[in-house]
């Protein structure tokens, strides 16, 4: 060993711990990204006993970061499902505000049994035909909320469907970047943090799979299996509705030619916000629509009028509750699309749009002009068969559509007042679910950051070792200066 | 360098972050609930549940307006008791009338006018109505059952009887000679002509302008009832009758014989009258009596419904007190935590060399 080795040896470590003291410097600079992973100098020993970085690796934590993403994707679906939730939930409010469809029945039945009470003030009936105005109110209304949901779902895939797309470009860049760099042997630690944030943000979308191959590349399958990256990105498309209506059915996702999304197939993807969001708008809310439309259906059957001539030959016709295709009553225990949106109040027996609101003790709703569907033939004014008739109806047990997915028989209050049960049972599942979820997606953050994050103690203490190595290297250098120099005055 | 302990500084102050987050989303609801005494989201927390809440609301609805409903049936009965009972009266003063007639050698002066007096009021009653309706009307509420006999221009029921009594003896009931008509034919003509004018469809053709169909009601979410008389019940026809043939046929002017055949015949009825008016009234009390009782039900059922209702939505405040003073304390340690991770870096104890 000789002292010029000592001094090649001195500046090796000095030009190594200028190196590392940047990547510490790197890793403080990210002390708070999320994304970034610690970076640590691979430092090995020369054959002279110099030193010299080798390379750059990252604290990367493959089994963590797929657990993240998983649990990501599967509590982003809840989420945006759980919100769509809350949406609908605005159509049934509390339990204790008069503003669900089943509260508004009972105001309704209410207002009848008022009316009965005094059958001769026409002032009285009115108020009947305001209750059913605000029923009709009501259910126009959740119908809309309900096409609104479904709409605002149909452009959210569509954003999604955009992003996804925009998210497999920049991967596909970084992947490039990843395969290049490591073939040729330079610094690819960004570039991976890059792709990992890529892949992070990818799961928030769609459920998937990152598979690692040779040479850093990685191919991405969504949760069903389905190709979305190899070696290059594969086009998701997906063709955005204009205007969802209650029978209308929206379109499918694809992804490289195969449905994920929108349609059974065994290829469906079932996490990530697109599984969301494609279950709210073919499944939950068309499900609650046809709810809503059964009571609407239940309401026009109760209120229809019947031909009272002593040999009945009309059929039935729409009383009090009509809608687009009145007076003919929709055929029974089948849902009609839509119907909650176009019920509306009979004209002929609404006071503000010049009907006669005792033809609802009277009868004749359908048809004022003629005598067949009129009960009260002899026109009390006391007459209160009719009305009873309503109140027992709204009571009587009817045949609801299965496909409502509640019960099927039962009186149209029943009926309704099982809908909301239908959807709050929902939102509770959903509301606990989605919050489980969260904390095993919290759960997966914080260890993925653990394991992989800086510590910035950590950094500011290698800095400390850093610096007392260069110091004690310059140091070196200077007293080998100052031995050669002393040499050389010696011998000079 | 990598080590099992390892942790890195942004999951120290993220923990912290998200767990105040949580508590600070907590707080509200717990502040929601102790102000509203109910659950801060009932639906959430009820699910499935939620139906039989909603349920027990419709329910509750529905028996109080039946409730209210029966208080203004009840008003009705009470104003229909009130008339009849008056009627009642007047009927049982008429009755001593006629008893004392049946005594030889008394003015039947006296008779007519109490006969007369109790049609008036027998009429009056008839009409009664609260709030516009008419009470003895049946469903037909909006029309007068009864005219005035003795009105100007004559009553249709008053013109029935002197056509029959025209055609039976050739003479006007005011015509003096009525004193030649003859017990027997007096008897004759009052059981068959006479009697035929306040039968079943000549009564509500003539004299009552009431429908045969009483005034139903709901009085408990299953009960339908009727719950009045009408002026067409053969009560009201038969007293109609007997006070008619005192003070509508002369009686006055007859002679001794044929004034005691009237007497006694009105007597008769009237007896029979006064039997079936307080089975009228005792049919009406029944009535008032369940409606009474489906008032006191309803009571009971929307005092239980109110409980049942309570225990599904409401809190117990001593829990949330409780919940949200542990709430606040968390988050006051979450707080002090941040401030002293944020102290507890290496950097506060590394000297500037």
């Amino acid at each position: 060993m000789t002292l010029t080795q000592s001094t090649a040896n001195a500046s090796s470590s000095l030009s190594t711990i200028s190196e590392q003291i940047s990547i510490v410097s790197q890793n403080i600079a990210r002390v708070n990204n999320a994304d970034a992973t610690r970076k640590v100098a691979n430092v090995v020993s020369g054959p002279g006993g110099g030193v010299s970085v080798a390379g750059i690796s990252r604290t990367a934590n493959k089994l963590l970061l797929d657990t993240y993403l998983t649990a990501n994707s599967s509590s982003q679906t809840q989420s945006v499902i759980n919100s769509a939730l809350d949406q609908l939930q605005n159509t049934v409010g509390d339990t204790d505000s008069e503003t669900s469809p089943a509260s508004l029945i009972a105001k309704l039945t209410s207002s009848l049994q008022d009316y009965s009470a005094s059958p001769q003030n026409d002032a009285v009936g009115a108020t009947v035909v305001t209750a059913a105005q605000e029923l009709v109110n009501s259910l126009n209304g959740a119908t809309q909320a309900v096409t609104d949901v479904r709409n605002q779902a149909d452009s959210d895939i569509a954003a999604s469907v955009n992003d996804i797309n925009n998210l497999l470009a920049q991967f596909q860049t970084l992947n490039q970047q990843v395969v290049t760099g490591t073939s040729s042997g330079t610094d690819v630690t960004d570039a991976l943090d890059a792709r990992d944030a890529v892949l992070k943000q990818l799961s928030t979308e769609v459920g998937i799979r990152a598979v690692s191959r040779e040479n850093g590349d990685m191919a991405i399958y969504t949760d069903s299996g389905v190709t979305l990256f190899d070696k290059t990105a594969r086009k998701v498309t997906f063709q955005q509705s204009s205007n969802l209506s209650p029978s209308a059915v929206g379109n499918p996702v694809y992804a490289d030619g195969v449905p994920i999304a929108g349609t059974s197939h065994v290829m469906s993807i079932s996490s990530g916000k697109l599984a969301g969001l494609v279950e709210i708008r073919d499944s939950i809310a068309p499900t609650y629509q046809s709810q809503l439309d059964e009571v609407a259906r239940g309401l026009i059957e109760t209120f229809a009028e019947s031909d009272q001539s002593a040999t009945p030959t009309l059929p039935d016709a729409a009383g009090l509750f009509t809608y687009g295709g009145g007076p003919t009553i929709p055929t029974s225990g089948t849902v009609v699309p839509g119907l909650a949106g176009s019920i509306k109040v009979n004209p002929n027996v609404d006071p503000s749009q010049g009907g006669d609101a005792s033809l609802v003790r009277d009868g004749g709703i359908s048809d004022p002009g003629n005598p067949a569907y009129t009960y009260n033939t002899t026109s009390g004014s006391s007459y209160t068969d009719r009305i009873q008739q309503l109140i027992t109806g709204l009571d009587t047990s009817r045949t609801f559509d299965p496909s409502s997915q509640i019960q099927q028989s039962g009186s149209v209050a029943d009926y309704a007042k099982s809908s909301v049960s239908w959807l709050e049972a929902l939102r509770q599942s959903a509301s606990n679910e989605a919050e489980s979820r969260q904390a095993t997606a919290d759960r997966a953050t914080s260890s993925l950051s653990q394991a992989t994050g800086v510590n910035l103690d950590e950094e500011m203490t290698n800095l400390l070792s850093l610096e007392r190595t260069f110091q004690a290297s310059s140091r070196l250098i200077n007293t080998v200066d100052s031995m050669l120099s002393t040499l050389l005055q010696a011998s000079g | 360098m990598i080590s099992s302990s390892f942790i890195s500084s942004a999951s120290i102050t993220d923990e912290t972050r998200r767990s105040m987050a949580r508590l600070q989303s907590q707080l509200v609801d717990a502040q929601k609930e102790l102000s509203t005494g109910r659950h801060a989201d009932v639906g959430v927390t009820l699910g499935a549940t939620t139906g039989v809440s909603v349920s027990m609301r419709q329910d509750m609805d529905q028996i109080q307006a039946i409730q209210n409903s029966n208080n203004l049936v009840l008003n009705r009965l009470t104003a229909s008791q009130d008339a009849l009972s008056t009627i009642s009266s007047s009927t049982s003063t008429f009755l001593s009338a006629l008893i004392t007639g049946q005594t030889a050698g008394t003015s039947q002066d006296t008779l007519v006018q109490a006969a007369t007096a109790s049609m008036q009021t027998l009429q009056d009653q008839l009409n009664a109505s609260l709030d516009g309706q008419y009470l003895f009307a049946g469903i037909n509420s909006d029309v007068q059952p009864m005219d005035d006999y003795f009105g100007s221009p004559p009553s249709a029921g008053q013109q029935a009887v002197t056509n029959a009594f025209v055609v039976k003896f050739g003479i006007t009931p005011d015509d003096p000679a009525v004193a030649n008509i003859s017990p027997s034919d007096m008897q004759d003509f009052l059981d068959n002509e006479f009697a035929n004018l306040f039968s079943g469809s000549n009564w509500s053709g003539t004299w009552s302008a009431a429908s045969d169909k009483p005034v139903s009601n709901r009085i408990s979410r299953t009960e339908v009832v009727n719950t009045s008389v009408t002026a067409n019940d053969s009560t009201f026809s038969n007293l109609t009758e007997a006070l008619t043939m005192v003070a509508g046929l002369g009686l006055a002017n007859m002679s001794s014989g044929t004034q005691q055949v009237i007497i006694a015949k009105a007597r008769e009825l009237t007896a029979n009258v006064t039997g079936s008016l307080t089975q009228v009234q005792s049919a009406l009390g029944v009535t008032q009596q369940r409606i009474s009782d489906s008032n006191d039900q309803i009571d009971t059922q929307v005092d239980f419904l109110t409980k049942s209702i309570d225990n599904l939505e409401q809190i117990d405040p001593a829990a949330v007190t409780t919940q949200l003073s542990q709430i606040s304390t968390a988050l006051q340690a979450a707080y002090s935590l941040t401030n002293q991770l944020n102290n507890l870096s290496i950097l506060n104890y590394l000297s500037n060399s």
